[in-house]
């Protein structure tokens, strides 16, 4: 294997491996090469039908920690957050080797342990180049998650969404707002994304009015934002970029905060851009559960909403709408309680499938937000 | 001494020439603006926010914002949309932070609770009181003094002031914009002159209507009610990447009261002559040149007639003397932000203002008499007793002195009989009848030329400045009121800096120093301190100066009544000048206000959303130009003081369908007369014509006042709105009234979306409105709202 990763090393300089390099003669490239393409398609097959074992049984296995290994991480185009990622990772598999790969530059030559996607872009790139890996994605949407899920039959793939937990979004816009009855959500279009949120939410049971407007029942961005902001307490963003995106996002607050209401950001760099709150989750968490999900070694495509997350909130906006709100973490341990007393979120992340409770935080209990204000 | 129509003082040439200068300045100015800004990239800065808070997750944030590209931090464009609140120092600020008292009502809470015409809105604020004056003139105050001609309220739209400083006054059925389209009206209770300059003497109104991008699409809607109330409007907004248009049409009319006292018997009635009606036409842009820079139009048409009764006016007209008016508006503001601490905008307006006011007359020709008119001159009162008082001409005739003035004037007065009755022999002799009819006018044009720089800074997150210049003309024409025409110059210079020294306090200076061509130099300071117990709970402390600088009606009038058309003749010709004729004194000073405020105000988002406004106010009102400036008595003088003080409540609170608020002022008012002209030995009635002026002074000062809502929003998409509206007293009766509101709309089209509605008003008592003219026929009232949106 050494020689394998210098040979690709000398042809992909940006990999950031800890692998000796070595100058060779032309001749002895050429069949350092060739024996290298022969290697790594046996290896590739070898373990693609290891992975059609483990999903015709649907079964978890184990990672065994005493077995070293690469997990390879693919970024985008932020060196400092896969640096990051390295860090967090290589603590938590301290036997593995973590290798930084920029996905849309380099190549490499096997499946490590764990394909760790950081990005939409990234995910793409290793999924497109290396089908029959173990894939674990960050920073994906869930849309495009389920784009990936649905384009590659044969794959394992386990993503934690870049999406808020819808539920925790409605719970933190009712912290700011209580007594709110309407709660709207903006889309493009109906969607398997919008479909799958209002039934999060709605089987939270959270004693609110939901309603989805889309752009395909408005004449206008303009008509669709006034009717939101004149029939509802709050929006709630949702990943969906053709709504969502730079072009409309001051629009969207600009109009909201006329007519007195306010956004829960899709993501926190929304809150940043002026929506008033939303919750977020750090790369510490989200390496944990990453680091979880390897080792449980699941198989089969799975997506996951974040188990832990903290709460941005946006003060100037906030007191500019004239919301004298608790501070970050009484909101977050609010939304915690209320996930706790009822079933909450965090506990499906243990069964990664793509159908089940993984998306269903609350089902059938009552929530208060009254007591949860109240506390 | 008879007055010729000197028709070559009124500077016609002149003055049109000089509006077209404007209209041509602020058209220049436009292109200057589009043409001339060079762009400077913004900076975008956040003081406090998730950036910092985030500090663990940049990299998430980093990955996050390839949806938000190029707008990826909250930007001051931004801020300057947040519905802050802007009236109190033209800082956006928190309103924790506001140094001063200030009431918001929404656009929505005005539709939704069924209030159909601008004035009637103000009776949801604490301290405030409607009534109706003359003709069924809507007047508006806060903690109330004078009815007639209540001069002490600025009323802003947009930024553009429609307080009248010739006439001052505020024409609200007039105002240029239909209730529709107002977004929130600010009400700073309590002088602000720091900010807004003279005459933001009581309270200032900020109107603030919808931004165009609120408003794509179209609207159709009706109102139709008692009163043979009708409404039209019609408004349609588009848009594009850059800019958003919306236009907007008000058809609006109204027959008010139906009856009034009787001319000849007071315990009768007759019916009363005081409707309107108005077209209105607004259009408003916004133009975004670039990320940092903004600009924005608007314009509008107003014509309209309202009606006026003709027994409100001496001699009694032979017909209604009906005004009509004509009004329009352009403005222009260009904003641009400089960096993310600071911003600049440049504002310009013009506004055109005609009232035509035309009607017919028959008078005793001796009403020409140049005697007479320098008898009036000399001694109103005599002239007065002269026509009414017969025992007063059966002592003249017998060479008595009637004891009305002195020999010089007795001697006059003699003359003025003769005159009389020599007059009155030849016209019956002639025509048989002594009377003259013809044509009198009240017509005035009035202009209005403002531009205006404002720049605010931010030191760093504890410290913000805003500061400006600006300059105004504003000119006026009236062969009656004036004479001819005019113009009045202002200067302003005016700061507010506001420091966050602390989290737990915020301290507000800020003044105003202006220069006026008429009334001179004067500054008005305002001082405050908000102490933030929490984030929940502020007290404030507020000190502050105002003035009201004489209008040019009080200060320059130079009033006469020009009778054209005569028939027959007076003196050979066919138009003459009556002995009504009046100047002003001139020298008069501003009004002042000192107030001082203790408030509070608690947000409890916890306690279903309890929002809770108190505010305690002492204030002190000197130099009041209190006497009513009648054609037969125009004696103008800085002769009241007034003491105000009282308490204040504004609550809300929010459940998940319904919404609860009250209002509640309570006033106690001093007066203490400090003049000359009614002083001992002046006339025959000192003491009934002070106490007279105390009167005066609380006219719309309703000791309790409030109102309660509450609106209710069911599941089945219904709402419905409850309101009770109290005012205990104002002018001679009370007042109390409740309305039920309930409505709903649902969708005709996926594209289309009906509106209904249906109001319902009564009155709680049977008293007439404010005065014994203004009365109801019933004390029921209905409308019924439809609308369609698409």
């Amino acid at each position: 294997m050494n020689s394998l990763r210098t040979t690709q090393s000398q042809h992909n300089p940006g990999i950031s491996s800890t692998t000796q390099k070595s100058s060779v003669a032309g001749v002895l490239s050429i069949v350092f090469y060739f024996v290298f393409l022969c290697t790594k398609s046996y290896a590739t097959e070898t373990l693609k039908s290891s992975l059609d074992i483990d999903k015709k049984t649907d079964a978890y296995s184990t990672l065994d920690e005493s077995k070293p290994g690469n997990i390879y991480l693919f970024y985008e185009n932020d060196g400092a957050l896969s640096e990051q990622w390295k860090d967090s990772l290589q603590r938590l598999f301290s036997t593995h080797k973590i290798i930084t790969v920029n996905a849309t530059k380099h190549s490499i030559y096997e499946c490590g342990t764990a394909m760790v996607s950081l990005g939409s872009d990234a995910l793409n790139a290793a999924i497109s180049n290396y089908p029959t890996c173990n894939h674990y994605a960050v920073y994906v949407p869930q849309a495009q998650h389920d784009r990936v899920a649905e384009k590659y039959s044969d794959i394992n793939l386990q993503t934690v969404y870049l999406d808020p937990h819808p539920v925790r979004q409605v719970l933190l816009g009712s912290l700011i707002q209580p007594q709110s009855n309407k709660v709207s959500i903006l889309a493009n279009s109906v969607s398997p994304l919008t479909n799958l949120t209002v039934e999060l939410i709605e089987s939270a049971n959270l004693s609110l009015k939901l309603s989805v407007d889309t752009l395909d029942s408005s004449h206008s961005l303009a008509t669709l934002l006034n009717h939101s902001a004149n029939e509802s307490a709050y929006v709630v963003g949702i990943l969906d970029a053709a709504i969502y995106n730079s072009k409309n996002i001051k629009h969207i607050l600009l109009t909201l905060y006329r007519h007195n209401r306010f956004l829960i950001g899709p993501t926190s760099a929304f809150v940043k851009a002026g929506a008033i709150a939303s919750t977020y989750t750090t790369q510490v968490q989200l390496s944990s559960q990453i680091a979880k999900l390897i080792h449980t070694n699941g198989t089969g495509v799975a997506g996951h909403y974040a188990n832990d997350f903290k709460v941005a909130i946006n003060k100037q906006v906030a007191r500019s709408l004239n919301y004298a709100l608790p501070k970050e973490g009484d909101l977050e341990k609010r939304i915690k309680q209320w996930e706790h007393q009822n079933d909450n979120t965090s506990s499906s992340d243990s069964k990664p499938t793509k159908t089940d409770a993984d998306h269903n935080p609350a089902k059938g209990s009552t929530p208060s937000l009254r007591t949860i204000s109240d506390n | 001494m008879l007055r010729i129509n000197n028709s070559h003082n009124y500077r016609p040439v002149s003055l049109a020439a000089t509006l077209q200068f404007k209209r041509n300045f602020i058209a220049v100015l436009f292109v200057t603006m589009f043409t001339n800004v060079q762009p400077i990239k913004a900076e975008n800065s956040i003081p406090e926010g998730p950036s910092s808070v985030m500090t663990d997750s940049p990299q998430q944030d980093a990955a996050q914002t390839n949806l938000l590209s190029g707008s990826d931090s909250f930007s001051t464009e931004l801020a300057e949309e947040l519905p802050l609140v802007l009236t109190a120092t033209r800082l956006r600020q928190a309103k924790p932070d506001v140094p001063a008292t200030i009431t918001i009502i929404e656009g929505d809470l005005i539709r939704d609770l069924g209030i159909y015409t601008m004035a009637e809105v103000f009776r949801l604020v604490p301290g405030m009181t409607v009534g109706y004056v003359r003709s069924g003139v809507p007047v508006v105050s806060y903690h109330g003094t004078v009815a007639n001609e209540q001069r002490r309220l600025q009323v802003l739209i947009d930024g553009r002031s429609l307080y009248n400083p010739n006439l001052a006054d505020v024409d609200w059925n007039h105002l240029p914009v239909a209730i529709d389209d107002i977004a929130r009206i600010e009400v700073n209770r309590g002088p602000n002159a720091a900010t807004y300059g003279s005459n933001s003497f009581l309270a200032v109104i900020n109107i603030i209507t919808v931004h165009p991008y609120d408003r794509h699409g179209a609207t159709l809607r009706t109102v139709q009610g008692s009163q043979n109330f009708e409404k039209y409007l019609g408004t349609v907004g588009t848009g594009t990447e850059q800019t958003d248009t919306f236009l907007s049409f008000e058809a609006r009319k109204n027959d008010l009261f139906d009856y009034r006292r009787s001319a000849e018997d007071s315990h009768q009635t007759q019916p009363f002559h005081d409707g309107y009606a108005i077209d209105n036409v607004n259009i408003k842009s916004v133009l975004r040149l670039d990320e940092s820079k903004t600009m924005s139009f608007a314009g509008g048409y107003l014509k309209g007639t309202k009606d006026v009764d003709k027994y409100s006016i001496e001699p009694t007209p032979e017909s209604h003397p009906d005004i009509n008016s004509e009004d329009y508006y352009l403005s222009a503001k260009y904003s641009q932000e400089l960096s993310g601490n600071h911003q600049y905008h440049l504002q310009a307006y013009y506004q055109s203002r005609d009232r035509e006011q035309t009607w017919e007359t028959c008078v005793h020709p001796a009403y020409f008499s140049d005697n007479l008119t320098q008898l009036f001159k000399a001694n109103n009162n005599y002239a007065l007793q002269l026509f009414s008082d017969q025992r007063v001409q059966a002592a003249l005739i017998s060479g008595l002195s009637p004891g009305l003035g002195t020999r010089e004037e007795d001697a006059l007065a003699s003359q003025v009989l003769v005159d009389y009755l020599t007059l009155d022999s030849l016209y019956k002799a002639n025509y048989g009848a002594a009377t003259v009819c013809g044509k009198v006018n009240q017509d005035i044009s009035e202009s209005r030329m403002d531009i205006e720089f404002q720049d605010t800074f931010q030191f760093n997150d504890a410290l913000r400045l805003v500061s400006g210049i600006s300059y105004r003309e504003d000119g006026y024409k009236s062969e009656t009121f004036f004479n001819g025409s005019g113009e009045n110059h202002l200067t302003r210079v005016f700061g507010n800096l506001e420091t966050k020294a602390t989290q737990y306090a915020t301290i507000n200076l800020g003044g105003m120093w202006e220069n006026d061509n008429q009334n001179g130099t004067y500054f008005s300071p305002r001082g405050a301190i908000n102490i933030h117990l929490t984030p929940s709970h502020t007290f404030r402390f507020v000190l502050s100066e105002a003035i009201r600088t004489p209008d040019t009606f009080e200060q320059s009038v130079d009033w006469s009544y020009t009778v054209r058309e005569l028939t027959p003749p007076v003196n050979g010709s066919d138009t003459a000048v009556s002995f009504l004729q009046q100047q002003s004194p001139a020298g008069l000073s501003e009004e002042q206000i000192i107030s001082r405020e203790i408030g509070y105000y608690g947000n409890m988002p916890h306690l279903y959303n309890l929002k809770l406004d108190v505010r305690y106010f002492y204030d002190t009102l000197s130099d009041l130009i209190s006497a009513p400036l009648k054609i037969y008595s125009f004696e103008p003088e800085n002769n009241m003081t007034l003491t105000q003080q009282g308490v204040e409540v504004e609550a809300s609170m929010k459940f998940l369908r319904d919404f609860l608020r009250l209002t509640y002022g309570y006033i106690d008012q001093d007066s203490r007369y400090t003049g000359t002209v009614y002083a001992p030995n002046k006339g025959t009635s000192d003491n009934a014509a002070i106490a007279r002026l105390a009167v005066l002074e609380s006219r719309l000062t309703a000791q309790n006042s409030g109102s309660f809502s509450w609106i209710h929003q069911f599941d089945n998409g219904i709402d419905n709105a409850l309101s009770w509206y109290i005012a205990d007293t104002v002018g001679l009766f009370d007042y109390q009234r409740i309305d039920w509101r309930i409505g709903t709309s649902f969708p005709l089209t996926p594209k289309i979306k009906l509106d209904i509605a249906a109001t319902y008003k009564r009155l709680l008592n049977d008293d007439p409105i404010m005065f014994e003219d203004n009365i109801y026929a019933d004390q029921d009232f209905f409308y019924l709202e439809t609308g369609l949106n698409f």
